[in-house]
């Protein structure tokens, strides 16, 4: 608890006030006096029981992108049967904060705070600060409500259409040379997360008792792999301008209805597509740290179209790897 | 909300100037300017432009400049003065409301103003005043805070202002009842005007012939127990010399009375013996302490009373202020002892009084009867008349009255009979005070009006002083019950606030039986120079520590490495055209030095302040420097801009 301006200057005149009080013995003096005592207990007693029993439920919006709004919902629960007033919601996650005018006794309000992180990263919360200085604002008090969670901050997901048709084309090219004979155009596979309801193939539903889709083009022709080049040394801005771009082209190519597979120093995810996996892949993004060396379950065969996505030129990558039909160098765009 | 938020802050502001201007006390000029408020609060509300930042400002500097002229050569008062000063501040201030700062003004203001009504007037009006004030304060307040933190949202706030304005009614009431009263009066005057007497006075001179009014004005109200013997005679002090034309005490010299815990003890006395009362006295321009007679106990607040031969009591000044005291008199008559020779004194020129005191006595066996006879003679012979004409020169008002007009006030018939008494060898005395009273049956209490002024005789027979009074009964209109009524508010109001004292507070404690023995508390009166000065600077260390304990944390909090890097950063930023306000966090901060031009570096900055300041990261010497250097890159960059 905190005295504001206001605060201060009230009980300096309050004291003054006693003073002349005791000075003068006029009981008017007093009764003015006990005026200003009476509002300094109530400001102290209410804003206690202001902030008594509140409660705080906290979500945050998903999918979260780095330096887009996103917001987090709090629910503010007024478990007394007072209503509280003016509560002030602030969180360490980023300096903003939401206002609640009211909420009723036993009841809840609901609120969203929009959050714009800078950059990618699981961003945890834990401490929320209640704050208030209700009712006459002369005292600041806070409570703090220990919420943990976290949020997946994605990284930032650019425009990179320019590249993509460049990319699509040498792609398409390169799978249909490699096409095997008599291979159908099109199969049937379970139904995942993204997918256009339309390409529904009712009657192998039906038959296996769960919803397939029938797909246009064989796995082998839409396969890309996209190597991330997290090799240390590299300059900070750039390794995460890598990810981002990255993170783009794995949301373009599986909104394209490619089949991605992702692979890091230290990680490499399966072939796949749709939402469920694009954000299999965002996830891994989203935490990955730069390292010395490059990991042994990294090196992995080609198959389909591979890119890879690097910091600069002088990267070692190109020593460990030399499988990609494709390489990009972020320095450069 | 903004809108009931702007009414009642012009609300407060005309309560404030108003509790000054009712006190009467004030120059009716500087109320009529007082009034100027309503245009000001008119025009605020309205939504018209704050006047002329340069008028208000030359209008203030005028106003301190009257002001100085004021307490010198007008009302000669500084008190007052202040007062004056505040009713023009407040008009000024309504014509130039724009901060929220302002607003706080207001109100501070009005507070200031309240507490300077508090000294000027005592009426249940303030009471009035107060409680309006009270309601106003309180709901102002809220909608400030409301305002302040939510801007215009609407929030009913109808249910916390009720709740909240009743909580602080109680609270303040609990408060005014526990805070230990001291009597004070350390330093400053008091500015409340005292009643000047018309009838009752220290001297009775019948030289100087002046219409009596009968001044219905209050004197003094008093609760009694335990007698019933009307009429009441509510003594002052007695007159022992005549010199044909004024009565006089002679009698100077003056006993020193000290209390113990408040109470005065004058005679032993037995209990159950005496009457009580409670006497509430408006202040008065004289120092007399009055009372039913065979006064042998008094209760009061001070430390030291005084009393003359004749028992006639006295406070050690005269009752600037309301006071209030209870006094216990006794049932049994006084012994007449002492010295009585100055009380058969008579003028020279006098011995037809002696002649005609001794035609009414002549047969009769003792001094009662004749005390008494001369007594009824005089009650049935003469006609009691305020309406007289102004007597030739020559001619002796106390002479005139016995044989030739036959027509006077009480004076008149209490110096007739005190002569004649003495011209047959009985001592007696004039004894000025009250008589009687308005009993108002709503209170239970007896109002002593200044038309209630009296005189009458003290003789001593058979060794007791008697009390007579030849003074025909006056039939006086009684008062109305609305008159009544309302003074029996003022009186509750001057009996349970203006007079609560400690002595309230010990019975409370003791109906309560927490103590029982109350821990005395002396009244605070200091007389030496010393002490005032050693209290002067007790409260001058209080208020530094006070200071330093409301000041002193925010100074370390304010006085952060990080904050104050980031604080210079923060100033700096108005080059680039970003108008900083206190509202803006951090971040807001940062957007906008980033719109401007400003590099990562800003950004950066913006974070590790952040990390510092909420985050509690601490940094070390090196990081510390580090930080210390990209402040100054920032702020070379700004300028660069």
């Amino acid at each position: 608890m905190k005295l504001s301006r206001e605060g201060k200057r009230f009980f300096l005149t309050t004291f003054l006030i006693g003073f002349a009080a005791l000075n003068t013995g006029n009981n008017l003096i007093y009764l003015i006096f006990s005026l200003m005592l009476s509002l300094t207990v109530l400001s102290f007693s209410v804003l206690i029981l202001n902030l008594f029993r509140l409660n705080l439920k906290v979500s945050a919006e998903q999918p979260a992108f780095a330096k887009k709004p996103f917001n987090i919902f709090l629910t503010l629960k007024n478990d007394k049967r007072i209503p509280s007033y003016s509560i002030w919601v602030r969180t360490t996650l980023q300096d903003g904060r939401v206002y609640f005018p009211e909420v009723r006794g036993n009841s809840y309000e609901e609120k969203a705070m929009t959050v714009t992180c800078g950059r990618r990263g699981v961003y945890g919360y834990s401490d929320f600060y209640l704050e208030s200085s209700f009712p006459f604002l002369f005292l600041l008090k806070w409570v703090i409500k220990n919420v943990k969670g976290e949020v997946y901050v994605y990284p930032e997901i650019k425009d990179v259409r320019d590249f993509s048709l460049e990319l699509f084309s040498i792609s398409q090219d390169m799978a249909l040379s490699k096409r095997y004979k008599g291979e159908d155009f099109s199969f049937v596979r379970e139904f995942r997360y993204g997918d256009d309801w339309r390409k529904i193939h009712w009657k192998s539903s039906a038959k296996l008792s769960k919803i397939m889709v029938k797909d246009s083009l064989s796995q082998e022709t839409k396969k890309i792999t996209l190597i991330v080049d997290n090799l240390e040394p590299q300059d900070d801005e750039i390794f995460e301008k890598a990810i981002s771009f990255t993170a783009s082209l794995a949301c373009k190519f599986i909104d394209e209805e490619y089949f991605v597979r992702l692979v890091t120093g230290s990680s490499v995810t399966s072939f796949g597509s749709g939402k469920d996996h694009l954000f299999r892949v965002l996830d891994e993004l989203t935490i990955l740290k730069k390292q010395k060396t490059w990991g042994q379950n990294s090196f992995v065969e080609q198959e389909g179209f591979t890119i890879l996505v690097s910091g600069s030129y002088n990267s070692s990558i190109s020593n460990i790897l030399s499988i990609s039909d494709s390489v990009i160098y972020v320095e450069n765009i | 909300m903004l809108r009931i938020y702007n009414v009642l802050t012009a609300i407060i502001a005309f309560t404030g100037c108003l509790s000054i201007i009712i006190s009467g006390e004030t120059n009716p000029v500087f109320s009529l300017i007082g009034l100027g408020v309503i245009p000001g609060y008119y025009r605020f509300l309205i939504g018209k432009r704050p006047a002329n930042k340069y008028v208000t400002g030359t209008l203030s500097i005028i106003t301190l400049l009257i002001f100085i002229w004021d307490s010198i050569f007008l009302s000669k008062d500084y008190f007052i003065a202040v007062a004056h000063l505040t009713i023009i501040f407040q008009v000024i201030k309504s014509f130039d409301l724009k901060e929220p700062w302002d607003y706080l003004q207001v109100y501070f203001m009005a507070l200031l103003q309240l507490i300077i009504a508090s000294e000027l007037i005592f009426s249940i009006i303030f009471g009035v005043v107060f409680i309006m004030f009270l309601l106003i304060f309180v709901t102002v307040i809220i909608f400030s805070h409301f305002v302040r933190e939510g801007g215009d949202i609407k929030v009913d706030v109808k249910k916390p202002v009720f709740y909240i304005s009743i909580l602080t009614i109680l609270l303040t009431v609990s408060f005014f009842i526990s805070i230990p009263r001291v009597s004070g009066g350390l330093w400053g005057k008091y500015h409340q005007k005292s009643i000047r007497s018309v009838g009752f006075s220290k001297t009775i001179d019948f030289d100087s012939y002046g219409r009596i009014m009968l001044d219905p004005t209050v004197v003094m109200r008093v609760e009694i127990e335990g007698r019933k013997d009307l009429p009441y005679y509510w003594r002052g002090m007695t007159l022992d010399y005549f010199d044909g034309l004024v009565w006089e005490n002679t009698h100077f010299e003056r006993e020193s009375i000290f209390g113990k815990n408040g109470r005065f003890v004058l005679e032993p006395y037995i209990k159950d013996g005496y009457t009580i009362q409670r006497i509430f006295l408006e202040p008065m321009d004289n120092d007399v302490v009055f009372g039913l007679s065979n006064i042998i106990a008094i209760e009061s607040r001070g430390f030291i009373l005084y009393r003359d031969v004749s028992d006639a009591l006295f406070l050690p000044e005269k009752k600037g202020r309301r006071f209030q005291y209870i006094v216990y008199s006794s049932k049994i008559l006084k012994k007449a002892d002492g010295f009585l020779d100055d009380y058969l004194q008579i003028p020279i020129g006098f011995e037809d009084v002696k002649m005609l005191a001794e035609d009414l006595t002549k047969g009769l066996r003792n001094n009662h009867e004749k005390a008494l006879k001369i007594e009824n003679y005089l009650k049935e012979n003469y006609i009691y008349s305020l309406d007289l004409k102004e007597q030739d020169s020559g001619v002796n008002p106390v002479k005139d009255f016995l044989f030739n007009s036959k027509k006077g006030f009480c004076e008149h018939y209490a110096t007739a009979m005190v002569l004649m008494l003495r011209s047959i060898g009985i001592p007696s005395r004039i004894v000025t005070g009250f008589a009687g009273g308005d009993l108002n049956e709503y209170g239970g209490y007896l109002i002593i009006r200044q038309s209630h002024a009296h005189s009458w005789v003290e003789a001593v027979i058979d060794g007791f002083w008697l009390t007579f009074d030849p003074t025909p009964v006056k039939i006086t209109e009684k008062p109305s019950s609305v008159i009544l009524l309302i003074d029996m508010l003022k009186m509750k109001w001057q009996r349970y606030v203006i007079g609560y004292s400690l002595y309230d507070q010990k019975k409370i404690i003791r109906a309560f039986n927490v103590f029982k023995d109350f821990p005395t508390i002396f009244d605070l009166k200091i007389k030496s120079k010393s002490l005032h000065f050693i209290i002067f600077a007790i409260i001058i260390f209080s208020v530094v520590i006070i200071l330093f304990i409301l000041y002193g944390d925010g100074y370390k909090k304010r006085g952060c490495f990080a904050t104050r890097q980031y604080l210079s950063v923060r100033n700096k930023l108005g080059r680039l055209g970003i108008k900083v306000t206190s509202s803006l966090t951090p971040n807001d901060i940062e957007l906008k030095g980033i719109s401007r031009g400003l590099s990562s570096n800003f950004s950066n900055f913006i974070r590790l302040y952040q990390e510092i300041r909420f985050g509690g990261r601490k940094m070390n010497a090196k990081e510390r420097l580090e930080f210390k250097m990209l402040t100054r890159r920032v702020i070379k960059e700004i300028n660069s801009l």
